[in-house]
């Protein structure tokens, strides 16, 4: 990258950006106004954007366009949402708010059916389906070695799955010294199940690390790519 | 027609009304007839009689009736005059002048009681005019006491001042009717009212021929003339009507000293018991040559002139003084009070006299004290005459406690609360707190530099050194690589499964994108997806590209130009439709009519009309689909809406998400059958595909410096195991804890 090839709508572009990096890297030596005001430029920015793309990407396009400049049968299908859509301003509002009602209740209930839809046919049954597969006997490997991995692995699945409900199980009995505790195998049982937890956890916290530390493997990149284009190192 | 206001009640009435609509009260008077006096009664006016009328005079006791029957018998001439001249209106509104009474209309009252009020006094001499007899009914109603038909003939003989007038005080020299409105309302509402009480006795009959003891008292007076029977044998007339009859027909002399008639006097007769009223009517003079107009009774404290016993006027000769008391009070000597109410022996003293018994209308109106006996004694009569309320004017009363009656300024009592100490030292202390709350308080100085500062700027030199060196190294040398990227052995099955997919699409085959997520993370996803755009461009797929967020359209452009601009020429095989609305809604609705759902491109044109996404009218017509996502939701609205499609036709969904949810993703990639066909998580994944595949691209860019921040993040968390954990086991405080717990 080299100053000759940007346009200038390039270079204000990069500057800007360059900028706004420094902005937030001062949340370093903690919280700051230049800081905060970054994080409201960028809120501005975004909700900006998702209106822009809102009213040009959907209305216009989808719905006003379509209605314009085909105006056939197929049109009249648009019709509908275009009713739906004046009629949920209502809901603007407080006088008016109950009218938009019916348009809300529609959304919702359409929303709701084809999340639970999805989700039982799509989540439940699949997933509850290959669970039970991995214990299935004519799906095991040939090769010893291949099926005792199998084997385990599935019986890992398994019991990793039951410890780890049984850690969030907190019954308990009195014992004998009046002292409420929980049974001991299933004290045992929970202790297993953290384990698991715990490494569920690390895993998360690995890839969350991750994430970030490519994102700021990134920024760092943007600035020092953008101070050696102003001051190269040969 | 214009209407009549009623006396009574103030409501305007047909003109023709006899009698009020609201209040029965009657708004004509009745005629008077031309005999009657000055005193005289009223004749009354026959009212005409309508059937409620008529079940409402059936109802009224006999005397009443009998009373109202005589009256229906005047003659119609004299009614009629008597009705034209007198005007209700008049009588309320008119010249207040008092008239007498023989020339004004009253209701249907007996003779006796009208021929008492209407003057208001009876000491005025009857004028010739007024002194017209009363007109006798034409029909002698047999029933009629023979002491009211003595009575009568009196009246009409001599033209007196009815001598039941006399303690009618307070009646103005207006007639007596109805409309008056100086006459107490039991005088004025007696014929009309169902429920008035007789006059005096209610259930002695009338057609006995015994005098009641106050009209035989009565009769002490001057000899009755002849022919008018005296009052002696009347058997109802209650004793103080009595005694006045007699003071009336005595000529009582002018009092000289007022003095308030003692209630008690009036019950040492046998079963006479005078009402207080009537006692301060007795006692007051009436006696005057024109008749004044008398005040009403006024009973308050701040009237100075209260006793209304007092007389005006003097006592016109030969004419009974209202005012004056009569002689028997002054015969009256001390007794005995006695629970029962009037001593036997003055039961005896009165011959031939029955105890007269009142209603319990009048007996209400007495005060207690007149109804309890007391102690009769000369004492009381020298007792101090009570000068205000209602029992002014008696004598020996129940004396006012002179705590009670001192007249003293009620003492103020202060309404401050008294509030302890302790409460008003709790008050002081919120007083405080609110004082103080708007007062800017002076915030601690933060310390510049803190432990949570130091280790913060700490961590970032550590991060900061273990990316920008090999970032630096890089540049300086080019050719020189600090990692590689991961081999062949460590590719997992998922990228193998990624790169298998993409192998197998034909030239040119079109390939959904979906580029759903957060510029944030865009870093990484472009990182992991450079590899496989790239192999996608290199076989000329047609790239679709939609997104289910705001900036994924935007993004995608991004991608596309940052690939254009390592590219000799531009890649312009492919569409941008923008922004799928409606979340999972709008995704299951793409899925089953891309065309409907999603018509043009970004560009405001048509996307489905030429080119490769001519053929296309349903998602599964897609070669693959790819979907780009950070968010777990995201890709499942995705595996659980559109795979099912897809899945038909056995086309492949490829997973590239962010590491961060790789372990959310990997049970559908991992499940039989599969739900995701593969998956590239993260760097990591980007590395490998790219180290797959054999074209380094961004990932590999970044895997030195991705390396180093893994290195410098591992070293500062193992410095941090084994610093925080040495100070915990070897803490003082640690250590005196476990001392205790041992």
């Amino acid at each position: 990258m080299n100053l000759a090839g940007l346009t200038p709508l390039d270079l204000a572009g990069m500057i800007t950006g360059f900028l706004f990096t420094l902005l937030v890297f001062t949340y370093i030596l903690g919280d700051n106004p230049l800081f905060r005001l970054t994080i409201y430029i960028f809120i501005g920015v975004a909700t900006g954007f998702a209106a822009v793309v809102a009213l040009y990407n959907v209305i216009w396009n989808q719905l006003i366009m379509p209605l314009y400049q085909n105006p056939g049968l197929s049109s009249y299908l648009l019709v509908p949402p275009l009713v739906l859509g004046i009629w949920l301003l209502t809901k603007s509002s407080a006088r008016t708010s109950r009218w938009g009602n019916p348009v809300m209740a529609y959304l919702v209930g359409a929303g709701a059916a084809t999340a639970i839809g999805g989700a039982v046919l799509g989540t439940i049954f699949p997933q509850v389906g290959s669970t039970a597969n991995l214990f299935d006997l004519r799906a095991i490997p040939s090769s010893s070695s291949a099926s005792v991995a199998f084997l385990l692995r599935g019986g890992a699945i398994l019991v990793g799955t039951v410890v780890t409900l049984l850690f969030f199980q907190f019954g308990v009995r009195m014992g004998a010294d009046q002292i409420p505790r929980r049974p001991a195998w299933l004290d045992i049982l929970a202790k297993v199940g953290m384990v698991f937890i715990a490494i569920t956890f690390g895993v998360f916290f690995a890839g969350v690390y991750a994430t970030a530390l490519t994102a700021l493997v990134e920024r760092l990149r943007f600035l020092l790519d953008t101070i050696l284009m102003f001051v190269p190192l040969r | 027609m214009a209407d009549i206001r009623c006396p009574m009640c103030s409501k305007p009435n047909p003109e023709d009304a006899e009698v009020c609509q609201y209040c029965q009260a009657r708004l004509k008077p009745l005629v008077v007839s031309s005999a009657s006096g000055p005193g005289g009664s009223i004749p009354p006016k026959k009212p005409p009689v309508s059937p409620a009328k008529a079940e409402h005079d059936s109802a009224l006791p006999d005397w009443l009736d009998r009373i109202r029957s005589e009256d229906e018998n005047v003659t119609e001439p004299e009614e009629a005059e008597a009705g034209s001249a007198f005007q209700p209106e008049e009588a309320i509104y008119g010249d207040d002048k008092p008239q007498p009474v023989g020339k004004a209309e009253s209701s249907d009252l007996p003779d006796w009681l009208a021929s008492l009020g209407a003057s208001g006094t009876i000491t005025e001499p009857p004028s010739e005019e007024e002194k017209k007899p009363a007109e006798l009914p034409a029909e002698k109603n047999e029933d009629e006491p023979d002491w009211l038909e003595r009575i009568r003939a009196r009246q009409e003989t001599e033209g007196n001042e009815p001598p039941l007038g006399v303690f009618i005080t307070d009646i103005p020299s207006e007639p007596v009717s109805s409309e008056n409105t100086h006459l107490p309302n039991w005088i004025s509402s007696l014929p009309e009212q169902e429920s008035a009480p007789p006059p005096f006795h209610e259930e002695t009959p009338v057609q006995s021929t015994e005098q009641p003891d106050w009209l035989s008292r009565l009769d002490t007076g001057p000899s009755p003339e002849p022919g008018v029977q005296p009052f002696s044998n009347e058997p109802e007339m209650p004793d103080w009507l009595s005694r006045l009859s007699g003071q009336e027909a005595g000529g009582l002399p002018e009092p000289t000293q007022v003095e308030p008639l003692d209630a008690r006097s009036y019950q040492q007769q046998p079963g006479e018991e005078i009402p207080d009223w009537l006692s301060k009517l007795e006692s007051s003079s009436a006696e005057k040559d024109q008749l004044p107009a008398l005040p009403a009774l006024i009973l308050n404290d701040e009237t100075e002139d209260h006793d209304i016993l007092k007389t005006e006027a003097p006592a016109a000769e030969g004419t009974p003084d209202l005012n004056a008391l009569p002689d028997w009070i002054f015969n009256v000597t001390a007794e005995e009070p006695s629970a029962g109410g009037p001593s036997s022996a003055e039961a005896e003293s009165e011959a031939g006299l029955e105890p007269a018994q009142l209603p319990s209308w009048l007996e209400a109106m007495r005060p207690i004290e007149a109804a309890a006996p007391l102690v009769s004694s000369q004492e009381d009569l020298s007792a101090a005459v009570e000068k205000g309320g209602p029992l002014a004017g008696l004598r020996g009363v129940l004396p006012i406690d002179p705590n009670i009656s001192r007249l003293r300024k009620p003492s103020a009592y202060s309404i401050k609360l008294q509030v302890p100490e302790d409460q008003q030292a709790l008050v002081k202390r919120l007083e405080d707190l609110i004082a103080t709350e708007a007062d800017a308080r002076s915030q601690p100085r933060k310390q510049s530099i803190s432990s949570q500062s130091l280790l913060r700027m700490f961590v970032a030199i550590v991060l900061f050194l273990g990316i920008l060196a090999p970032m630096l190294y890089d540049r300086m040398y080019t050719d020189q690589k600090l990692l590689e990227l991961p081999g062949v052995e460590r590719i997992t099955k998922d990228i193998s499964d990624t790169n298998f997919s993409l192998g197998t699409l034909p030239v040119g085959a079109p390939v959904l994108l979906a580029f759903d997520y957060q510029p944030g993370v865009s870093a990484e996803i472009e990182a992991a997806s450079a590899a496989i755009l790239d192999q996608l461009i290199s076989r000329a797929a047609f790239l679709t590209m939609v997104s289910t967020k705001p900036t994924g359209p935007v993004l995608g452009e991004r991608v596309l130009q940052g690939i254009n601009s390592k590219r000799a020429s531009p890649y312009t095989n492919y569409t941008n439709l923008g922004f799928i609305p409606g979340g999972e809604s709008g995704l299951i609705g793409f899925a089953e009519r891309p065309r409907q759902v999603m018509p043009y491109n970004l560009k405001s044109q048509e996307a489905w009309s030429s080119g490769p996404p001519a053929g296309i009218h349903k998602i599964s017509d897609f070669s693959l689909v790819l979907v780009f996502t950070e968010n777990s939701e995201t890709a499942r609205s995705w595996i659980e809406q559109v795979q099912p499609f897809l899945a038909a036709q056995k086309r492949p969904l490829i997973m590239v998400v962010s590491a961060q949810v790789e372990p959310l993703i990997r049970p559908y990639y991992e499940a039989n059958p599969k739900q995701v066909n593969g998956m590239v998580a993260g760097l990591a994944g980007g590395a490998a595909y790219e180290s797959l595949t054999g074209h380094p691209s961004v990932a590999r860019d970044y895997w030195d410096a991705f390396g180093g921040g893994m290195m410098a993040a591992s070293i500062l968390i193992l410095a941090g195991m084994l610093i925080y954990g040495g100070i915990g086991l070897f803490s003082p405080v640690k250590r005196a804890e476990g001392e205790a717990a041992k």
